[in-house]
């Protein structure tokens, strides 16, 4: 008797386990494998909207310069405060690809003592080393390099106050910094400017703990300059051209982007203002095949870009997106297609140069 | 292993799938017309031998199943393949039928486009037709979401056969665009169909076969008929507006003149027609709007 009373209640837990009745995104095959090619949309419930009213900067890696261009197209207002010197970032910051240089840059443009950074040369030009690749020919004097800074975080105070949304684009853990100064480097030195010394200038891979602490102080010291701020976090599909671990490219690639994707989650997970936006997860996802991929497997085609600004437009631009719906929204040739490639600038493919 | 295959334009890609997997050469196919007279004609010339398995495409069953004077003629034991028709990529293909037959378009391919032939019959130029070839357009007809429905039907279809059309379907999408047009796969295509049909329902086949697109023929591939740019691009793939018949390649506005020229020859706004799929008035209303 007991027995099948035993048996009974098996079969009731049978029939409720967890997973029944989840939404169908919960599972690979409705999720993934039987979604048609170019359709994949893994997000399920998105915090906040962009709306016509709204103010949009950009900041990070390589692959941001990818959505700025596309929020442009679209007609939303998107905050240029250099435009004269720039129309890839919301100001002249060039790449900003760790966690820890985001926090430098509000370091930098909010403190009111102007700090000493590293001015580097090369052929008898000179470059910010915090930004050394936005002058593509360089300055003529360290002074005008340091004039030049002075007004760029009178630039940079404005995207952070006056803009409402911030996507924030994160690249890499593995950076170059000053020992003496601390200053974080996007690109090491020596590689398109300044001069490499293992005195003065170490490496540094930011580990999860790390990183996690940093956006989190990033997101907080950006909501506490605007509290009406939202921010939208993604991690950058685009492996990295180079790591100075003494392991695989590839081992890196995978170590990094699982620190910036558990720090994004952290950041999500204690801030309600802040969004996850699965950039990296569209282009890197099983699903694409590899198809999103340009022949060196590492920048991101424009028919991936357009996948990414389908599923960001249709969750993110609503009713305002100016025509951008929830399909791709311009036919692209083949030539413009590796145009599209070649249009945004990468500080680290310098490294190979 | 001897075997016959009955059916459309499929059946040469499914008999060098199966002379492939068998590594035999007694493989016959038939190209067959698929009406009633068509089938009766066939099936009493070609009389059941024995020794061959005879395969029969699903798309002559339901002429089979409806004419008593065909069925008898069909061989009493047969196996069923299904007809791959997969319209996510082409969804603007279109039939056109008068007295004649086929009504062919500009190129002489029996494939038309849904966006010229409205433009066409509503008196609209081929430069006005032409700007009708847009994401709004495709995205009011429907055309971009075409890929659920398309996969359901073929699934059915394998269903029907006892094969698994999810499985040949995931497959398939590593490939990129698997069809030439709406009933022309690849080969590859086809093959993969017939070994899972050989796995199914044929005695286990002596080799297995690694990298098959080497050593199939592509028997159709005479003509493309392009994925749209902009269909392309929500499918993650590259596209295209470049029409191929045979020799004769054609962009946009040049499949559009001389389909529109050819019209004009047979007088198409003053025939009667029949329209496979129907072109009904929202559809006609959404393009010329």
């Amino acid at each position: 008797m007991s027995l099948i009373k035993q048996s009974s209640r098996n079969e009731q837990k049978m029939s409720t386990h967890p997973y029944r009745g989840l939404p169908s995104t919960q599972f690979w095959n409705t999720g993934v494998s039987d979604i048609a090619p170019g359709q994949l949309d893994p997000v399920t419930a998105p915090r906040f909207t962009i709306d016509s009213d709204d103010t949009v900067a950009t900041l990070g890696s390589c692959f941001a310069q990818h959505l700025a261009r596309e929020i442009k197209k679209a007609g939303f207002h998107y905050l240029e405060t250099e435009p004269e010197e720039t129309d890839t970032f919301s100001a002249n910051y060039g790449n900003v690809y760790t966690v820890e240089q985001a926090n430098q840059l509000l370091d930098k443009s909010f403190s009111p003592h102007p700090s000493e950074i590293e001015v580097w040369s090369r052929d008898g030009r000179f470059y910010d080393s915090l930004r050394p690749n936005v002058f593509e020919h360089g300055l003529s004097s360290k002074e005008e390099v340091l004039a030049k800074r002075s007004i760029h975080h009178l630039a940079v105070q404005r995207v952070f106050t006056e803009s409402n949304i911030i996507v924030f684009t994160l690249g890499l853990t593995e950076a170059w910094r000053s020992r003496v100064t601390g200053d974080v480097f996007p690109l090491a030195p020596g590689v398109s400017a300044g001069e490499f010394d293992p005195e003065v200038h170490e490496f540094k891979n930011y580990d999860v703990t790390e990183t996690t602490a940093q956006l989190i102080e990033w997101c907080q010291r950006v909501h506490d300059l605007n509290n009406q701020v939202k921010i939208l976090l993604t991690v950058s599909p685009v492996a990295l051209n180079a790591t100075f671990e003494a392991r695989h490219v590839w081992a890196s690639t995978t170590y990094s982007k699982a620190v910036l994707r558990l720090a994004a989650q952290a950041a999500y997970e204690k801030f309600d203002f802040v969004d996850y936006f699965p950039s990296y997860e569209i282009i890197t996802s099983p699903h694409s095949r590899g198809k999103y991929f340009a022949d060196d497997l590492r920048e991101v085609l424009p028919l991936g870009v357009q996948h990414v600004m389908r599923v960001f437009s249709h969750h993110y631009l609503g009713d305002n997106s100016n025509g951008l719906s929830s399909q791709v929204h311009s036919y692209q040739s083949p030539k413009e297609d590796r145009q599209g490639i070649s249009d945004v600038f990468c500080d680290e493919s310098l490294i190979q140069q | 292993m001897k075997f016959r295959i009955h059916g459309n334009c499929q059946v040469g890609s499914v008999a060098d799938s199966l002379r492939l997997l068998y590594q035999t050469e007694d493989v016959q196919s038939f190209l067959v017309d698929t009406s009633a007279q068509g089938l009766l004609n066939h099936f009493s010339k070609v009389h059941s031998t024995d020794g061959f398995i005879e395969i029969i495409h699903d798309s002559l069953l339901s002429v089979i199943n409806t004419h008593p004077s065909v069925a008898e003629l069909v061989p009493t034991q047969f196996l069923t393949i299904p007809s791959i028709t997969f319209s996510a990529f082409q969804p603007d293909t279109q039939y056109i039928f008068n007295e004649n037959g086929v009504v062919k378009n500009g190129l002489q391919g029996d494939w038309n486009s849904r966006i010229a032939i409205t433009g066409y019959l509503r008196g609209l130029s081929p430069r006005q037709t032409e700007e009708l070839f847009n994401l709004g357009t495709f995205q009011a007809l429907g055309y971009l979401d075409d890929w659920n429905e398309s996969a359901q039907f073929l699934i059915e279809s394998f269903q029907k056969c006892g094969l698994n059309g999810t499985q040949w379907l995931r497959r398939m999408a590593t490939h990129g665009v698997f069809m030439h047009g709406i009933n022309h796969p690849s080969p590859i295509a086809i093959f993969d169909l017939v070994e899972q049909f050989a796995s199914v329902h044929l005695p286990p086949a002596d080799h297995k076969i690694a990298g098959a697109e080497q050593y199939l023929t592509d028997h159709l591939s005479h003509i493309v008929w392009p994925v749209y740019p902009e269909i392309a691009a929500t499918l993650g793939l590259e596209g295209t507006y470049l029409w191929r018949e045979g020799s004769q390649h054609a962009d946009l506005r040049t499949f559009l003149e001389s389909s529109f020229q050819h019209w004009d020859f047979l007088n198409l706004k003053n025939t009667q027609t029949t329209f496979i799929p129907s072109l009904d008035e929202s559809h006609q209303a959404i393009i010329t709007k």
